[in-house]
């Protein structure tokens, strides 16, 4: 039994992802948009908590 | 064999969730396909599938974390888990160069408290957190190409989570454990992976 193992090939892409789960069409497509709107939706929520945390300190600095 | 499969060898079980998508995000940063059981019926072929998917993939991981008893009467252990682990365990010392045995735990010598048998066999000890199983999961396979780290594999897990009501909601799936949402899931977490590249 062993506690670690070496990976001894490349990276697969997206595409290779989907043809061996043998997903493909619409459900690709929808799933591809799905993850792409996660990573912006996440991004935007981080910039915009950033900001209100920076709001908050400010009008507390102000006080 | 599938060299980039990962036979993933969890409880179903709603309580598991955090931990299930866990290892899906943390294997498929790493490049690894996770690959379960979910799918396949329980009948008398059921024992031959799951052999067949442990042989055909390079490496298996077990998580003994919940080898406990159920919370339905009547109170039995869960089996199944030892016992996949078993069947991957013979598997791997027939064919050592095909196939890689993981063991994961949340508790410290618990498991070999519980299966002796292992004495001598280091678990990877998740402390039953999602970062816990990224952790474990960067230690036990080392990647050739850049390493992911445990916290961009940590934010893939929150955009992940963000993502599954609609994903829920476009495949008309009540569970994450079906096969196919499985499969979705991973998919999902690749993509997110291959976006995310900040």
């Amino acid at each position: 039994m062993a506690t670690s193992v070496k990976i001894a090939t490349p990276m697969p892409s997206t595409e290779q992802v989907a043809r061996r789960l043998g997903i493909s069409g619409e459900r690709k497509r929808t799933i591809l948009k799905l993850a792409e709107d996660a990573v912006n939706s996440y991004y935007q929520r981080s910039k915009s908590d950033s900001r209100s945390t920076a709001a908050v300190a400010k009008r507390a600095k102000a006080a | 064999m599938r060299e980039n499969d990962v036979f993933l060898n969890f409880p179903y079980d709603d309580l598991f969730r955090p931990l299930y998508l866990a290892y899906i995000v943390g294997l498929v940063d790493l490049g690894l396909t996770p690959v379960a059981t979910l799918g396949i019926p329980s009948n008398a072929t059921r024992i031959d599938r799951i052999y067949d998917l442990i042989r055909s993939s390079r490496y298996s991981v077990h998580d003994l974390s919940r080898v406990q008893l159920t919370r339905t009467a009547p109170a039995v252990p869960r089996f199944n888990m030892p016992f996949e682990l078993g069947l991957a365990a013979a598997w791997a010392r027939e064919r050592p160069k095909r196939h890689t045995v993981l063991i994961f735990e949340a508790v410290n010598r618990r498991g070999h408290k519980s299966l002796s048998d292992m004495a001598g066999t280091d678990f990877s000890i998740h402390n039953d957190t999602p970062k816990g199983v990224m952790r474990e999961l960067c230690s036990a396979f080392i990647t050739q190409s850049k390493r992911p780290s445990v916290p961009n594999m940590l934010r893939h897990y929150e955009q992940l989570k963000a993502a599954i009501p609609k994903l829920l909601r476009n495949s008309g799936a009540d569970t994450l454990f079906e096969a196919r949402t499985f499969d979705d899931l991973v998919l999902l977490a690749k993509a997110i992976s291959a976006s995310d590249q900040p």
